[in-house]
Parts: structure tokens; sequence; C-alpha cells
């Protein structure tokens, strides 16, 4: 609904200062979806000279923002691979920097450390803060605590469609794992016995 | 014998990894051709050929070696002997769809039908090996495949690149190729069969105007998160088919083959934009046959055979319609995107 793919049904909502229904707001914001959207019959290169063209960009400057977006993302060799012929880590690059590529004012990642080297994930929590310093606003879902405890200023932990902890990160009593185990889940204790247990 | 139902349990994975393959070609019973086909098939001669031209399209996809559903990862882990490989090997041939067909058609035939067909598989799955292995190389022919300038031509060339990626152009293609070639080196042809051949080449294409946006799979949901109007997504996607469209019949009739794919496009939006399908690579469009594929089929003919006789107005009518069809169905579309 933030990034205005949902109507709301009632309410509003403000996004650096555009109502959410206001067709304007895909200018504004980058998103990394869950699907992430991708075509399988584009390059990961050419994903990002089409989302260069929608949004308005300059060729030089998609191109400059492209090949430094791939560098940083450790992407360069995949910049010919068609997305059917892509790993999971790439493709999850590929939107991600798909995302980033417009210079968006609010990003709205779903998962973005998911399925990623542990050197990309460092360097894109390194650079979200950095945009973030500089004024984006950037809200992520991730099941990757410890990133999001390095990352995050302000945290939010959900269960069953009801918020269960809504608290600064240097607000929290314990560490972000821990009152995650606390609020949200518990783990399953079952012990499988016949693992290591040699065959009959 | 615990430790040889592995090859058993193998197989008959194989086996049904074949039956849904095979499965997946139902997708042209949703094509407007089949259609086509089915009526004319109360005249036998005219039917054999379309379904000679559907069998030779059909023949790559169907030539597929079963044992490629095996991943090679796996195969190199699994504690299988070498000898039941060997038996898992000679057993899958059995498995091809293609070898049935060859046997079908010895039967019906003559043997020499169903080594034609046997023959012919084999050599056209040497060359989807070769392809691949050349593919590996250049990552694919369809990156040559160019881009207009813009965001238009960027979604363009990923409409064209969605088309080739299913078998329906291929069969449009050997329809107008064969047309052309009797023309020019066969027998002198009835005055009106180039306009009729055309017109069964758009009907051959016209599926692809149900799902313009299906034929981007997953990548359907990216044109929601883009700055970009229904209008201008639907005017690229028509462009790139009328484009791709233009080229298959321009041989042909280009005047009566464009207008009828401008009314095969006026009725397609609808459901293209209601509906979004993601297709299946490497087979036929599936659309919505009755009632739009149908409908489309007595359109697209009527406009056809029209031109001639009703002229300019008939021009304007097409271009008129089709305009008022792109905004129409663009600002559905952006309706649909908001209330997604």
């Amino acid at each position: 609904m933030l990034t205005g793919l949902m109507r709301p049904g009632a309410g509003t909502a403000r996004i650096c200062g555009l109502a959410v229904d206001n067709p304007e707001l895909k200018r504004i914001v980058g998103v990394l979806p869950e699907s992430l959207a991708l075509f399988d019959a584009l390059t990961v290169g050419e994903h990002l000279q089409l989302t260069g063209a929608v949004y308005g960009l300059k060729s030089s400057d998609t191109q400059l923002r492209a090949g430094q977006l791939l560098r940083v993302l450790r992407l360069e060799h995949g910049r010919d691979t068609f997305i059917h012929q892509c790993s999971y880590g790439m493709k999850k690059k590929t939107s991600l920097a798909m995302a980033l590529l417009p210079n968006p004012r609010a990003l709205f990642l779903d998962e973005p450390f998911e399925g990623l080297d542990p050197i990309t994930a460092e360097t894109i929590r390194v650079q979200l803060r950095a945009i973030a310093r500089r004024g984006v606003t950037v809200l992520l879902t991730s099941h990757i605590l410890s990133l999001v405890d390095r990352v995050a200023d302000q945290v939010v932990i959900l269960r069953r469609g009801g918020v269960v902890l809504d608290s600064a990160i240097g607000d929290l009593p314990h560490s972000l794992e821990a009152s995650y185990f606390e609020h949200a889940e518990t783990m399953a204790a079952e012990d499988l016995e016949w693992l290591g247990t040699p065959a009959r | 014998m615990a430790r040889h139902t592995g090859a058993l349990s193998l197989l008959k994975a194989l086996g049904k990894v074949s039956a849904r393959h095979v499965r997946s070609f139902g997708s042209i019973g949703g094509q407007n051709l089949f259609l086509f086909v089915i009526f004319v098939a109360l005249q036998p001669e005219s039917a054999a050929f379309f379904g000679a031209v559907l069998l030779l399209v059909l023949l790559f996809p169907l030539a597929a070696d079963p044992m490629q559903a095996l991943p090679e990862d796996r195969r190199a882990t699994w504690p299988i002997q070498p000898w039941e490989w060997g038996l898992i090997r000679a057993a899958s041939l059995l498995l091809s769809p293609l070898a049935w067909i060859g046997v079908a058609l010895a039967l019906r035939l003559g043997w020499r039908a169903g080594a034609l067909a046997i023959a012919g598989g084999a050599i056209v799955q040497l060359l989807r090996n070769m392809a691949k292995r050349l593919g590996g190389m250049t990552g694919g022919w369809l990156r040559w495949v160019p881009a207009p300038p813009g965001a238009m031509g960027a979604i363009m060339r990923l409409q064209w690149r969605g088309m080739l990626r299913t078998l329906d152009p291929y069969v449009a293609l050997v329809l107008s190729g064969s047309t052309t070639l009797y023309r020019f080196f066969g027998a002198p042809l009835d005055a009106e069969a180039p306009r009729i051949m055309a017109l069964v080449t758009v009907l051959a294409l016209s599926t692809h105007t149900q799902v313009l946006l299906g034929l981007d799979g997953a990548g359907a949901e990216r044109y929601l998160q883009m700055p970009l109007r229904g209008w201008q997504i639907l005017l690229a996607k028509d462009l790139a088919f009328l484009a791709m469209l233009a080229i298959l019949v321009a041989p042909l009739d280009l005047e009566a083959g464009l207008l009828a794919g401008m009314a095969s496009l006026v009725i397609g939006h609808d459901v293209s934009v209601s509906k979004v399908v993601p297709q299946i690579p490497w087979r036929f469009t599936t659309g919505a046959l009755i009632p739009w594929g149908l409908l489309q089929t007595v359109a697209l003919f009527a406009v056809g055979n029209s031109v001639r006789t009703l002229g300019l107005p008939l021009v304007a009518g097409c271009l008129v319609a089709w305009f008022c069809s792109v905004v129409i169905y663009g600002w559905k579309w952006d309706r649909r995107a908001r209330a997604a």
C-alpha cells in the first residue's frame, strides 16, 4: 500500500508528501518486491537500461549508474546473462539495482539480504546506512536479524498481522534476536532421532 | 532387489516428467489457429497441410531428450551403478513423445513416414544441442533482437523477445514463407490466395494479442511499479506485435494483414488487461478460445476480406477503433494497477 501498488481501503497515507494513490509516487519510490518481478527475456544489464529509460534518465547517466551498481553489487560478470540463467542471488541483486538506479527518495525492500553472499550483504548494509544518512527513507523487511541489528534505527516485529514490538534499536532491552524469540516465534524442539543412527 | 529400486524409481519419475511435458503441449488448445484447423478439418487436404505445419514446428520441443529432465549434478551424486544408467538411458528413449509419434505414423502411413519423423527428431535434437552449446557461448540469439530508443522501445524489445520465445511466430513464419516460395516458384496461385494466407498468418499470431502482458511472466508485475501509463505500455506492445506481423505478411498482403492485426488487438486488449496469464516458454500461446479467439477469428477475416471493397473508410475505422481501444484498456490497466 505504501508503494502505491494497493489502494487503501480507508484512511490516508503519504510518502514524501505524496498521497499513496498519487501515480507520481512511482517516480520517487524504489521497490524490491518479494517476487523480484524480473523479465526472463532480458539480461541483467538490459533490466537496468529499461529502468533508466522508464524513469527518464539520460542514456549516459543510466550507463554510468548501472556500471557502478553492478560493480558495487559484484554483478559485473552477469551483465549479459539472461535472467532465466541467473542464480537467485543474481536475480535479487538485479531487482535491488533496479530499485536503486532511479535514485529514489524512499526505498521499500522485501528481504534485501536473503540469498546473498556475506560480502554483498555487508556492502548493501553499508550503502543503505549511507543513503539513509542522506535523507532517503529505507523501509525493509528481513529475517536476517544479525544484519537488521546493524542497519536499522527502528524495528517493528509483526506476528499474525499485528505489531508486537515497535522500538528504536537502541532501546531494546535485549539483542534483536532475543526480542524476536520473545515476541514472535518459539523454536521447534523436536529431536530427529533417526538422523545419525546407522540404517538397519 | 531393494538395491535396484533406485533405477526403477528414477524411470518412474522420468515417465511422470515426460507425461507432464506432453501435457504442456495442451496449450495448443487455446491457440486461435487450432480453432481454424478444426474448421478446415472438414476438408481433409487443407487440414493435412496445416497439421503438417503445426507438427513441423512442434518437432523442436517434442524432440527433447527425456534424460535432460535429470539435472547433471544429481546424476553424479546418486548411488546408481553405470549399468543401471545404461538401462535408464535405453528405456528413456521409449519415453520420448517423438518415438510414439514415429510409431503412430509408421502404423498409419507406413514405416517410411515413421522413420522420417524419428530421423527428423534426431536431427532436431542434434541441432538443439549445437544451439545450446552456441547459446552458452553467446548468451542466446535473442540478445540480438534490437531495441528502438526510449522506454517504449525497451518494452517493444521485451515484447519481441517474449513473442519469439513461443511457437506461434514460427508457425506464422512457415505459413508465410511457404506461401511466398510457392508464389514465386510454384504453379500460379488464385488471385485471392495471398490475402487468405496473410490472414491465416495473422490468425497464427493473433493469440499473442490476448496475452500482451502474460508474455512477460513474473515480470508483468513490474509494470505495476513503473511510472508509465497503461496506454503507453499497451501502445508499445501493440506496435511490437504489428511490426512483427508486418514482416510476416509483407510478401503476401500487407494492408489486409495489418488491418486484421489491428482488429485482433482491439478484441484481445480486454482479456490481456483483465487476466494476465503467464505463458510457458517454447509452447503455443494459450488464450481464451471461446469467446475471444472465436471473435478474433471472425473479425480478422471480416476486416481482411473487406479491405478491397470498403477501402479507406475501413482503414480509418480500424485505426480509430485501435486508438480508442489502446486508450480505454490503458485506463483500465491503470485502474487495475491501483487496485492490485
